[in-house]
């Protein structure tokens, strides 16, 4: 095969390596992430959604405040579906903070170089997801003025959490991962925040990204102690990512309801968890690339790399699917059969099969190269899988606790307008501090992306095949 | 006899309440209260009577004065012997429905009554109590009762007072032209007082209307015996029990008594052998639920049925009905095996019919009983006390008014304007005599609305009455509170009305004295165990023969659509329309709360196109009503039963209030029942295509075919039975139902060998379904009402539910009711999974909750497989404290916390009642006693169903239900260690009719055992 018949799509199969577009220098890549946070006004699109994010903000904090004032009966839980919405928005919130923590960690871990322009974004998505998340096991509670109760506080009261309880284990997990998780984005964020700081030409930039950048000077022992912690803290942050949504599986795999009660849940939620982020990775991604003008650093590569993840994570789900029901059967335990036949063809046949459909199915067409490299096709994608891991949590919340044992106790669960609100509300808290942060925190991180610039290796891949 | 009967000892304790004696009001009260009449009479009675009118007195004084202008607090300078501030005193009362009456007690707290539960003494309660003598308690307490005299005008209310109305009342209610329509009640100080204003007004009239009564039964003896008598049935003593379109356990004015000697014969571990209960009804009745063999046909079918069976028993002189229903297979096979049954059990047979059945079959059935030997071991005679009080009755009232002979109205009590038959128009009758009517009643209702004047009328807990038991005991019922609205009972209106005005004590202690007994001891007994025995066994009866079999041929072929209107299992003809417990309380049957709806066979429901929740359009005989429809399986085809009570436009601001804007429940059957259809009568129907919610607490959605495999391959391992063959062959059939590997727990198991272990067991062979312990437990542990839509929500807080499952046919159904409450695992799994360790286990082995702890993270509902849990999703106790509800506070049983938003509750084996009795039996220095402690529902139930008791006493109740061969655990493969357990049902299908019958039973074979890793 002759050389001239190389697309440029071939030449970046055959070297990886390859992750930036065109060739920045190191001033361009600087001007390019850190004057998105310089330039007087942000486009006009970021408007629009900062007043999108906004509103919805306010209804999430009107349904909240309704919440707190008239009590937990305003959302659409019952006497068998205990949980209801709040659980599976948490779960699904939770699920969507993986992503972050595995491209920053687990792929620095395994020196995975195109994660650099990714990480970043991905780690400030986990902390609003996480964010997100935190929320709904708190307002969920009956008593919200009492959920601090969950905590072990030495108090007057010798009252002690009860730690036989998944809540409990909860309450750690995912408040050591949130803490975890946002050391290691700020962190990492350090030297990127100087750059934004020694550009600033104002005095109050000049203050705020002062005093978040810890008298970063770029001299060679900070560079050295940073790359120290940051693998540290990449090694603390690896076992958290398996720790944190198998712990919140544990809510579910340590009751006995049947349809919570399996083994299998740990691995299943993590490898959904890791697909649902990834997803929303995408989902954020394609538009920021888009507006911010970043399309030759976060390049297609990334996104296809992403959307090979999200294939492989999509069909360990679905294997976790047919497991699930595998073993239903063959435990030969007729209510743990009878929950997952109730599953596929019960009342709630219908979020069963849009989980099936949104998860297993569509991300098949991943397989197609020319498909996963295609925006309008991966996009409608991400989407449905963004839409299949809420199913996912749904069904196994509310499928499972609707018909458990007894069947007098049976209900069929209706979630309210204010279920529906509050949902759409935490979109808005996770948006707002969203658009905050692309506006002004460096969206990329210019150090790192730095370090696999063509520039930066003298002999780069490119331009020895190029020659 | 204590002290207290000193009058001096009563004068000083009086003159301490500094207080008091200054209110002249209280004084007025005080006075009357004590001057009827012959004062020996109470100040020689017991200690029981003296703290009764303390209480009364102090909770006048304290909370409840009549006004709530006023609040007195009046210390005690010396504490009255046997008062100890915050403990109960229980008095023995009454309760009257329908005319006969139920021996209570009432417990109090501090002068206010706080429970009602049945009279232990008295055989038509034995302890137990019907949902509606209950549910008084929040009748009493009720903040939409009437709080004084009012007069209306053109729709306009103008308060007034009692000394207007007595003027109203001796200037219109006398002599010629003067009329009084009462409830039926067979209370002899009423008849009493009845005759005494008949005799001061000779030229009155007197009517009687109750729009569920018993004048077919009665017209049925006469037809039969020629004298007015009723039957009185000893279930306990039948081996057949054939019940005609009859619910005699639950709608009967002796249900309790039915209920408890038909469970006798339900446990065949007892040896006696078990009787057999056969159904022939139209609407699937709690009742039918509990039959062995059950016949679905039309009410206006049992007269042909009754004939058909007469001729099948070779007791009828002319040829056997046949054709329709007859001809059926299904028909055939039934009578022909009821008549062998019931000639093989002559003297232990026993037939009863409902009260909605034509006096034709009341006699036929009755003339059967004697033929069968019935009579003195299965059923008495007694006489009847009753005067006819059906639509004839309303009939007669009009045609007096119309002619003139009527100008002024006394209607004591009923509420005649929203229940009288459509056709009787009552509204517009009481408008023609302008005015010169007047309502004694509870509540200012459509009737009061109607009239001229309302008159407060003091609840039965409020005044001395009378009442007469089935079996023709009378019972006292003394009151456990003054008045708290200032009104006046029946026989106290009476009074005043002839002039005497005395107080409700005097009356009934002249009508003891009069006929009873004139000696204070037996007077004291009476109040004490607050019935007589009936004086003679019954009365001997002469059968009549009939000259013609009563049905009409017609009826065979059963076309067309017939409409039946049955007294509602909730709020009856619609007076207890207005309490939140019993809307609340979901049907025995249909588990449908704060609504009727038409009831519909689920072929006929197909045919007419229409399901549950559709609404109708119903016509009969030119009337229309609309109405949802609920399908009801079981019930006979080409039949619908409405239930009354409902579409009450003045009841209060729970079931309906037009002025208040508070919408009607349900539907109004009155509003298509006539005179001349008051059991049944043809109708068409025709769907609107709206549709309609009802509220139900099972099967909220109708269910899907996964649904119904999953149910019912799980249901022989949930509500297990077998029938008497299987049982006399394995009597532990019930505990091989689920055969799972030994459970191992990881745990040790904790073994609560030392000191008590509480434990329960429930029989489902003599449970009934008949709801006591729901409404028993509600009004002790002080569980509140959450409301329709949230009961639609599925958010009802009822610690013990009653579970009703269907098996086979839906046409012709089996029906098992199973009371769940929270089963006190030992390896309970709320307790693992609460974060906040609020549900945690006592030395006892409860399960006890921390409402104080709990935030609320309902994870413990999630993880309880039998799902007792109860949350409170909003802050439900919200109506105590609205301004007008304070009365509703008195109600609240002191011992038990009333819970917040935000926590979850549940049963806890009623653990302040285990305290009480632990601090008893400490106080009187013994060992506590089996028996000692009885949670409500226990203590409610009829049939002894539930038994509760200490498994660490070998000796106790509860430990010999545990060795009971028909002893299981539910779900026991979960290894939760249930501390209730359950008895499994045994049916009895007569030999003959079996192989049909086991076909359903044989679920052992049927389902997959259960195994669990």
């Amino acid at each position: 095969m002759a050389k001239a018949e190389l697309t440029q799509l071939d030449v970046e199969a055959i070297y990886p390596a390859n992750l930036i577009e065109g060739d920045p220098s190191f001033t361009q890549v600087t001007q390019e992430v850190a004057g998105i946070t310089e330039w007087p006004k942000p486009p006009r699109a970021w408007y629009i959604a900062f007043a999108i994010a906004l509103t919805l903000l306010g209804i999430l904090g009107a349904c909240l405040t309704y919440l707190v004032v008239t009590g937990v009966g305003v959302w659409g839980n019952n006497q068998p579906v205990a949980w209801g919405w709040p659980i599976v928005n948490f779960v699904f919130w939770v699920g969507i903070g993986h992503a972050g923590t595995l491209i920053s960690a687990v792929l620095f871990l395994f020196r995975q170089d195109w994660r650099t322009s990714i990480n970043r974004f991905a780690e400030a998505m986990t902390i609003f997801a996480v964010a997100c998340a935190g929320l709904f096991p708190a307002v969920h509670v009956g008593r919200i003025w009492f959920a601090y109760w969950l905590f072990p506080i030495p108090n007057q009261m010798s009252m002690w959490p009860n730690f036989r309880s998944p809540l409990l284990w909860d309450v750690f997990a995912v408040s050591t991962y949130a803490t975890v998780s946002l050391l290691f984005w700020y962190m990492g964020m350090i030297p990127d925040l100087a750059t934004i700081r020694d550009r600033a030409n104002t005095k109050i930039r000049r203050m705020a990204y002062g005093v978040f950048s810890l008298g970063w000077s770029g001299s060679n022992r900070h560079w050295h102690r940073y790359e120290r912690a940051y693998l540290l803290l990449a090694a603390l942050a690896t076992p958290l990512v398996l720790s944190v949504h198998s712990v919140v599986s544990f809510d579910f795999a340590v009751a006995q309801t049947p349809g919570w009660h399996t083994t299998i849940f740990p691995p299943y939620f993590v490898a959904g968890a890791v697909f649902s982020g990834f997803a929303m990775v995408v989902t954020l991604m394609v538009p920021a690339r888009q507006f911010f003008g970043l399309k030759h650093i976060v390049t297609m590569r990334h996104l296809e790399n992403m959307n090979k993840v999200i294939l492989t994570t999509g069909m360990i789900v679905g294997y976790a699917y047919m497991t699930e029901f595998f073993m239903a059967w063959y435990s030969g335990n007729q209510y743990e059969a009878f929950a997952f036949v109730n599953r596929a063809f019960g009342p709630y046949a219908w979020a069963y099969w849009t989980m099936v459909s949104c998860n297993v199915l569509f991300p098949q067409l991943f397989w197609f190269r020319k498909l996963r490299r295609n925006l309008w096709v991966m996009y409608p994608i991400v989407l449905l899988v963004n839409v299949g891991m809420w199913f996912e949590r749904f069904v196994i919340t509310v499928t499972s606790l609707s018909r458990d044992f007894v069947p007098s106790s049976w209900q069929y669960f209706k979630p309210t307008a204010i279920d529906m609100l509050t949902f759409l509300g935490s979109f808005g808290l996770f948006a707002t501090l969203f658009l905050l942060f692309v506006r002004f925190l460096p969206m990329i991180a210019v150090a790192e992306v730095k370090t696999v610039l063509p520039t930066a290796h003298a002999h780069g891949h490119k331009k020895e095949e190029g020659e | 006899m204590s002290s207290l009967n000193r009058s001096e000892n009563m004068q000083k304790h009086w003159r301490s309440l500094a207080e008091l004696e200054a209110t002249p009001e209280f004084l007025e009260k005080l006075g009357a209260e004590f001057e009827a009449g012959d004062e020996e009479a109470w100040t020689t009675s017991s200690r029981r009577r003296f703290l009764q009118l303390m209480g009364a007195s102090v909770a006048l004084a304290g909370a409840t004065s009549c006004t709530w202008k006023k609040e007195n607090i009046a210390p005690l300078a010396d504490r009255p012997e046997g008062w100890v501030p915050g403990t109960s005193k229980t008095y023995a009362s009454s309760f009257e429905l329908g005319g006969y009456g139920q021996g209570l007690n009432i417990t109090s707290y501090d002068g206010r009554p706080v429970k009602v539960e049945g009279n232990k003494l008295d055989p038509n309660s034995n302890g137990a109590t019907s949902t509606w003598a209950q549910a008084a308690m929040l009748e009493l307490y009720d903040p939409d009762r009437s709080r004084g005299v009012a007069q209306f005008e053109n729709g306009n209310e103008t308060e007034s007072d009692w000394a207007a109305f007595d003027a109203w009342a001796s200037a219109n209610l006398k002599g010629a032209g003067a009329a009084i329509l009462s409830e039926a009640s067979a209370s002899p100080s009423f008849m009493r007082m009845k005759a005494a204003w008949l005799a001061a007004n000779p030229n009155a009239k007197w009517f009687t209307y109750e729009p569920v009564n018993r004048d077919n039964e009665r017209m049925g003896c006469e037809l039969a015996f020629k004298m007015p008598v009723r039957p009185d049935y000893n279930t306990g003593a039948a081996k057949v029990i054939l019940a005609l379109d009859d619910d005699l356990f639950h709608m009967h004015p002796a249900a309790l008594r039915n209920a408890r000697g038909f469970a006798k014969g339900r446990r065949p571990e007892d040896g006696h052998g078990m009787n057999r209960l056969w159904s022939v009804e139209s609407t699937f009745s709690p009742t039918g639920g509990q039959a062995d063999q059950r016949l679905p046909i039309r009410a206006s079918q049992i007269g042909a049925f009754l004939a058909a069976l007469e001729a099948e028993m070779g007791l009828s002189q002319v040829a056997a009905p046949k054709g329709g229903f007859l001809g059926e297979k299904k028909s055939q096979a039934f009578i022909k095996a009821l008549a062998k049954d019931l000639l093989a059990n002559k003297g232990a047979a026993m037939i009863s019919v409902g009260p909605d059945q034509p006096a034709g079959v009341h006699a036929r059935a009755q003339l059967l009983n004697v033929a069968l030997g019935a009579v003195g071991h299965t059923v008495e005679y007694r006489p009847v006390e009753l005067v006819y009080s059906g639509a004839g009755e309303i009939a007669s009232l009009a045609k007096a008014v119309k002619s003139g002979a009527v100008k002024s109205l006394m209607i004591l009590g009923g509420n005649p304007v929203y229940n009288a038959p459509a056709d009787a128009d009552f509204a517009g009758l009481l408008a023609e005599l302008k005015g010169n009517t007047a309502h004694l009643s509870l509540y200012r209702d459509e009737t009061s609305l109607s009239c001229g004047w309302h008159v407060p009328r003091a609840h039965f807990l409020e005044a001395w009455a009378d009442t007469r038991g089935w079996d023709g005991s009378m019972t006292v019922a003394q009151p456990a509170i003054h008045p708290l609205w200032g009104g006046r009972s029946s026989i106290e209106l009476l009074s005043s009305l002839i002039g005497e005005a005395k107080m409700a004590f005097t009356l009934v202690r002249e009508t003891f004295s009069e006929s009873v007994s004139r000696s204070d001891s037996a007077w004291r007994k009476a109040v004490h165990d607050g019935f007589v025995a009936p004086k003679a066994k019954g009365v001997p009866v002469t059968a009549v023969p009939l000259a013609a079999p009563q049905f009409d041929a017609a009826t065979l072929q059963g076309e067309g659509l017939e409409i039946a209107f049955r007294a509602d299992a909730s709020v009856w003809d619609g007076r207890f329309a207005n309490s939140g417990w019993l809307q609340e309380l979901p049907d025995s049957m249909t588990k449908m709360t704060w609504d009727n709806a038409l009831m519909l066979a689920p072929k006929t429901a197909e045919a007419e196109g229409v399901t549950t929740g559709s609404m109708v359009t119903i016509t009969t005989a030119g009337k229309t009503l609309d109405a949802a429809v609920y399908v009801l399986p079981g019930h006979a085809q080409n039949a619908a039963t409405l239930t009354l009570g409902y579409g009450r436009t003045a009841a209060g601001h729970v079931g309906g209030l037009l002025d208040a804007d508070i919408r009607d429940l349900g539907f109004n059957a009155s509003a298509i029942r006539s005179s001349k259809g008051m059991s049944w009568s043809s109708a068409t129907i025709l769907a609107t295509g709206a549709t309609y919610e009802l509220a139900q607490t099972q099967e909220h959605h109708l269910i899907d075919q996964t649904g119904m495999q999953g149910r019912e391959q799980r249901l022989p391992a949930i509500a297990r039975e077998g029938s008497l063959t299987e049982f006399n062959d394995h009597p532990d059939f019930a505990s091989h139902r689920v055969h799972h590997p030994a459970n191992v727990s990881l745990f040790d198991k904790r073994l609560y060998d030392t000191g008590h272990k509480w434990g329960m067991t429930i029989d489902l062979a003599t449970c009934n379904g008949c709801n006591g312990c729901t409404i028993a437990c509600q009004s002790e542990n002080n569980i509140p009402v959450v409301g329709k839509e949230q009961v639609i929500a599925g958010r009802e807080m009822h610690w013990i539910r009653m579970d009703r499952y269907y098996s086979g046919d839906a046409d012709d159904p089996q029906a098992i009711t199973m009371p769940v409450s929270c089963t006190q695992c030992e390896m309970a799994p709320c307790e693992e999974v609460c974060p906040a360790g609020a549900t945690t286990h006592s030395s006892e082995g409860l399960n006890d909750m921390a409402y104080n702890r709990c935030i609320g993270t309902r994870y413990c509902a999630n993880n309880c497989p039998v799902k007792v849990r109860r949350f409170n999703f909003f802050d439900n106790t919200e109506a105590l404290s609205k301004p007008g509800n304070e009365t509703l506070h008195l109600m609240q049983n002191p011992e038990v916390t009333v819970r917040s938003r935000g926590v979850m509750e549940k049963c806890t084996y009623c653990v302040q009642r285990i305290h009480t009795g632990k601090h008893d039996a400490r106080n009187e220095g013994r060992e506590l006693r089996d028996g000692d402690i009885v949670p409500a529902c226990a203590q409610v139930c009829p049939t002894d169903a539930i038994v509760f008791g200490d498994l660490n006493d070998p000796e106790s109740e509860v430990n010999k239900m545990y060795s009971n061969p028909r002893n299981y655990e539910l779900l026991s493969e979960l290894n939760l260690q249930m501390r209730t357990h359950y008895l499994a049902r045994i049916r009895n299908p007569h030999p003959d009719l079996a192989v049909a019958e086991t076909a359903d039973h044989n679920a052992h074979a049927a389902t997959p055992e259960v195994h669990h890793g």
